[in-house]
């Protein structure tokens, strides 16, 4: 996989952790699983930026049991990654639209 | 987004303040989440159908290479360099609470090895290096004559005057004589007291206060033989005054004269020559109530020692260079006789110079054996941390794998190894203040009886030594280790079932072939000294197992010749009455030295020669029945009787070295022999004996009549005595009867024999016992690394040996093949310790009496006791491991 834009990784590890509190491996899983395989996350820029958004007070972790009766740090959105998300998100969308339009112009 | 920013900065240094509280569990969740996280993907793979090992090794192989992940994570919490030292140190206490018995035997073994290096570096500071223990005491120097290679030469009373006088670099200049007997009777007791005689400026100079009344004043220093004053220590203040302050204003007898006492010295002070405590003073004026045999205030009876401190501002090479000035002025006060050229200006500090030179070899020794001692601890312990990264290499290459570069790990390691060395040379240091005071004690009799005490308290020096010993610990002990356990094959080591690596294996057989080699050559060195005390106790020519001695000064008490012979006579019929004496000998000199002096010796048909270029030999002045006394065989003639008084004519014996010399063909007794130029007839020839010294050799010795007084009148007399029972129990009763004679006469150096030898043979004693101890322990170490890398042999070819026995070895087959490789390092480190021992064998040589350096016994029986040990060490994990049932052996596969 190509790199991630820089600071996309975070916006898309807060993306998985919309929905519910998750491991690390978890949002591996997740990403993978939504972008069909696209988007293959590396450890060694998850657990950074995991942290990068702990120290930011996007996310928070505590250790949980897992169904499995596993030990694991799962990781949940605060209200301040919530508002991170949608500003994010919205950025997103708008740099993803200009950079589309730039791709599709026709050389002429 | 501006506030989200701002409210997140915030937190984060908020996060950052909590960090620091929870590091090790930060710590120790990072491994547990990556674990999960590597677990999990291995699960996925297996789903994905790889078999477990290909699983494993594709999860790693995703995990490690070019993200240093890991350690990103942490970068992101925060910055590194001031807390990686926190959290190596939090990590390695963690590591090292979690195993104990590593951890304590590691802890004792750094321990020992400072013990040993901190004991002897206290010994040399108190002996070299440590300045009195008064203000400023850094600023005070001696002054004596250099160029005797003997030590000091004093430069007597004129020359201090003139230094006094002259000299611009010194605050203030004082004579003293440190070793003055003085003989003390206060509140009706008479005891010897630790004396010195001290110019006024003594204790101006030293700048100390009295703890009771006051010190001399100059006018009490002024005029010889006036002001009969006395300042006490606060020990005998204590010990004899009960801490009374009515003891100033007191008159005591000193020496047979009344004393005024006018002070009482500061606790904890006993004067300014180090080992030799002082415990009463009186000025110097007072000289020759302290000092009888000459005139101390002249040139030729220089006694007095001289100190000075320097003045605010100048230099040591200032004084020096004033001193050097001065040389020629000074020296023309000094006794022509010593023809003084260079004079000396030291640092006061540690004992006298010409002690420290007698200390030198033995320093040399101990020194020696503690650097052997630190390098097997280093030896030891480096085994034990390569064995223990081996048990951690999974540790460690997960750790690699999440991306720890080699030199963090490599820091890690170092920081437990650190903690093992802080903590172990705490102990260390704890253990040398008893240790060094046990060293030490071995000095605290000398061999006519005086006390010496050596001041080895921790200071900023042996503070300073320890860090630094305990610094190179580490660098000795944990350096290699670290470097070769970071550097881990991390697919390899998390293989589960893995062995440890050759390499590791073949350093460790290094360093035990090194404890080997100390050991031995410790044992050996143990050996040749045992060996020697026994050679010098076995072949000691006389009986000294019921002898007692005792010394009678009258000359202390002013007795002139006409005095003291009436009450000798009277004191030695005293002693030969107290029930269990059986013979009792008067005699010259000191009972602790070979001789009186040396004399010129010529036969009379011999050209006369000068003075200078005249034949001399060692004297004795003995009195009869010495010989019977000591029970040294008389081989011809007869020995000196009570018929052999000042008006008989000169009788002189021999012994067989002097007889051998003089007449090799004839008979000595009825010759004539002059002594000093005076004819002496030869009545007997005694066997050679060493009776008062360690020495090999006997030299040529002559004897003369006590109560002849050939050279010089009879005033005080050493009496050596033979009692029935023992003779450290008699002393008392002894002591009593001599004073039955005349009260007021000190009666001192009350000693058996045998006391005396061991202090003679201190040095020898000390020296063995150091020597044992560290061999013992060297090589318990030693055994115990052997032990360790034979398990460990073991373990790693369990699979190889469990085949050998499946196809049908014999359990003896493997055991002696086991026990071959295991000797290995044994061979080795036994060759190198002959070898490396007889290269050291010169640190001995001063106390190798009738047996060389190489002597085989001593050689093979070390060798021989090595080995048994190596044996025991090779042999039980070997056995063990013979008697493994293959069937066990597979099932970790």
């Amino acid at each position: 996989m190509a790199d991630l834009l820089q600071g996309t990784l975070d916006m898309l590890v807060l993306k998985s952790l919309q929905l519910e509190p998750m491991h690390g491996w978890g949002i591996t899983e997740r990403i993978e699983q939504w972008s069909n395989d696209v988007l293959q996350i590396n450890q060694g820029s998850l657990y950074p930026a995991l942290h990068r958004l702990t120290r930011q007070g996007f996310i928070t972790s505590s250790w949980r049991v897992t169904e499995n009766s596993r030990r694991a740090r799962y990781y949940a959105l605060t209200a301040a990654g919530r508002r991170a998300l949608a500003a994010e998100q919205e950025s997103w969308e708008r740099l993803s639209r200009a950079v589309d339009v730039v791709m599709r112009m026709a050389p002429s | 987004m501006f506030l989200i920013k701002l409210l997140a900065q915030f937190r984060s240094a908020m996060g950052l303040l909590a960090g620091f509280t929870s590091e090790r569990t930060h710590e120790q969740d990072l491994d547990d989440e990556l674990q999960f996280h590597l677990e999990k993907a291995v699960e996925r793979n297996v789903r994905r159908g790889m078999t477990a090992d290909q699983a494993r090794r594709a999860a790693l192989v995703q995990f490690g290479g070019r993200v240093q992940w890991s350690e990103a994570t942490r970068d992101e919490r925060r910055s590194r360099i001031v807390d990686d030292f926190v959290r190596d140190v939090r990590y390695g206490a963690a590591t090292l609470r979690r195993s104990p018995g590593f951890a304590a035997s590691a802890i004792l073994t750094v321990a020992l090895g400072i013990v040993a290096t901190v004991t002897v570096f206290s010994f040399i500071n108190s002996i070299y290096l440590r300045p009195l223990a008064v203000p400023e005491g850094r600023r005070l120097v001696r002054i004596s004559g250099g160029d005797r290679p003997d030590g000091e030469q004093e430069l007597g009373f004129p020359a201090f005057r003139e230094l006094r006088r002259s000299a611009r670099s010194f605050d203030m200049v004082a004579a003293h004589y440190s070793t003055a007997p003085l003989y003390m009777t206060a509140r009706g007791e008479s005891a010897e007291a630790r004396g010195a005689v001290a110019s006024a400026d003594y204790f101006r100079m030293l700048g100390i206060r009295p703890a009771l009344g006051r010190f001399f004043s100059v006018t009490e220093d002024s005029v010889p033989d006036r002001d009969a004053v006395a300042v006490i220590g606060y020990g005998m203040w204590q010990r004899r005054f009960g801490g009374d302050t009515r003891v100033l204003g007191e008159t005591v007898t000193i020496n047979g004269r009344a004393f005024s006492i006018i002070g009482v010295a500061p606790d904890g002070f006993d004067g300014v020559v180090a080992g030799f405590p002082s415990e009463l003073w009186i000025p110097a004026m007072m000289l020759r109530t302290g000092y009888r045999w000459c005139n101390a205030f002249e040139a030729t009876c220089a006694i007095t020692s001289i100190i000075a401190r320097l003045a605010p501002g100048a230099t040591l090479a200032q004084a020096r260079a004033e001193i050097s000035a001065m040389t020629p002025r000074l020296a023309a006060l000094t006794d022509p006789g010593d023809s003084l050229r260079v004079i000396a200006t030291t640092p006061a500090t540690g004992i006298r110079v010409a002690e420290q030179r007698q200390f030198a070899q033995l320093s040399a020794l101990l020194s020696a054996i503690a650097l052997v001692l630190m390098g097997v601890a280093c030896a030891n312990l480096s085994g034990l941390l390569l064995a223990r990264g081996l048990s951690r290499q999974r540790e460690i290459a997960l750790r690699t794998s999440l991306g720890a570069g080699r030199w963090r790990i490599a820091r890690q390691l170092l920081t437990e190894s650190s903690i093992i060395a802080g903590v172990g040379g705490v102990i260390g240091v704890v253990l040398s203040l008893w240790t060094s005071r046990a060293l030490v004690g071995f000095f605290a009799t000398d061999s006519e009886g005086y006390l010496h005490t050596y001041n080895v308290s921790l200071d900023g020096r042996v503070a300073l030594f320890a860090v630094i010993a305990a610094l190179g610990a580490v660098m000795l002990f944990g350096l290699f280790p670290a470097l070769r356990n970071s550097r881990v094959d991390v697919a390899e080591a998390l293989k589960v079932g893995a062995g440890g690596s050759a390499s590791r294996g073949r350093a460790r057989v290094v360093l035990i072939a090194g404890q080997v080699a100390l050991a031995l050559s410790l044992l050996i060195g143990a050996g040749l000294l045992t060996r020697s005390f026994g050679a010098l106790m076995s072949s000691q020519e006389f009986d000294p197992r019921h002898l007692a001695q005792l010394r009678l000064r009258p000359m202390l008490m002013g007795y002139d010749h006409e005095r003291a012979v009436p009450y000798l006579h009277r004191a030695l019929e005293s002693i030969r009455a107290q029930p269990g004496v059986i013979a009792a000998a008067p005699v010259r000199g000191s009972l602790a030295s070979q001789v009186t002096g040396r004399v010129t010796i010529a036969l009379p048909g011999d050209v006369p020669v000068a003075k200078e270029n005249a034949t001399r030999v060692e004297y004795f002045d003995i009195g009869p029945d010495y010989f019977a006394t000591l029970k040294v065989p008389v081989l011809a003639g007869r020995e000196f009787s009570e018929h052999d008084g000042p008006s008989r004519p000169l009788v002189a014996m021999v012994n067989e070295s002097l007889a051998k010399r003089l007449w090799p063909h004839g008979s000595a007794v009825d010759q004539t022999v002059l002594l000093n130029g005076k004819a002496f007839s030869v009545v007997g020839v005694v066997k050679d004996n060493r009776v008062h010294t360690m020495s090999e050799a006997s030299p040529a010795m002559a004897y003369v009549a006590f109560w002849q007084n050939a050279f010089v009148p009879q005033v005080d007399a050493r009496v050596t005595i033979r009692v029935a029972g023992d003779p450290l129990r008699a002393l008392r009763e002894l002591h009593r009867a001599a004073s039955v004679a005349d009260p007021a006469v000190p009666v001192t150096e009350l000693l058996a024999k045998e006391s005396q030898m061991r202090a003679t043979f201190t040095e020898l004693r000390l020296g063995g016992a150091v020597l044992i101890v560290g061999a013992s322990l060297a090589l318990f170490l030693s055994a115990i690394g052997l032990y360790g890398v034979v398990s460990f042999l073991v373990t790693q070819r369990a699979r190889e040996i469990g085949i050998r026995l499946a196809v049908g070895a014999r359990p003896a087959n493997v055991l002696a093949m086991l026990l071959r490789q295991g000797f290995h390092p044994v061979w080795i480190g036994g060759v190198i310790g002959v070898v490396a021992s007889t290269a050291a064998a010169p640190l001995l040589s001063k106390w190798l009496f009738g047996i060389a350096p190489s002597d085989r016994l001593t050689i093979v029986v070390a060798l021989g006791a090595v080995g048994l040990v190596a044996m025991l060490a090779t042999y039980l994990p070997a056995r063990r491991a013979a008697r493994t049932d293959p069937a066990t052996v597979f099932r970790y596969d």
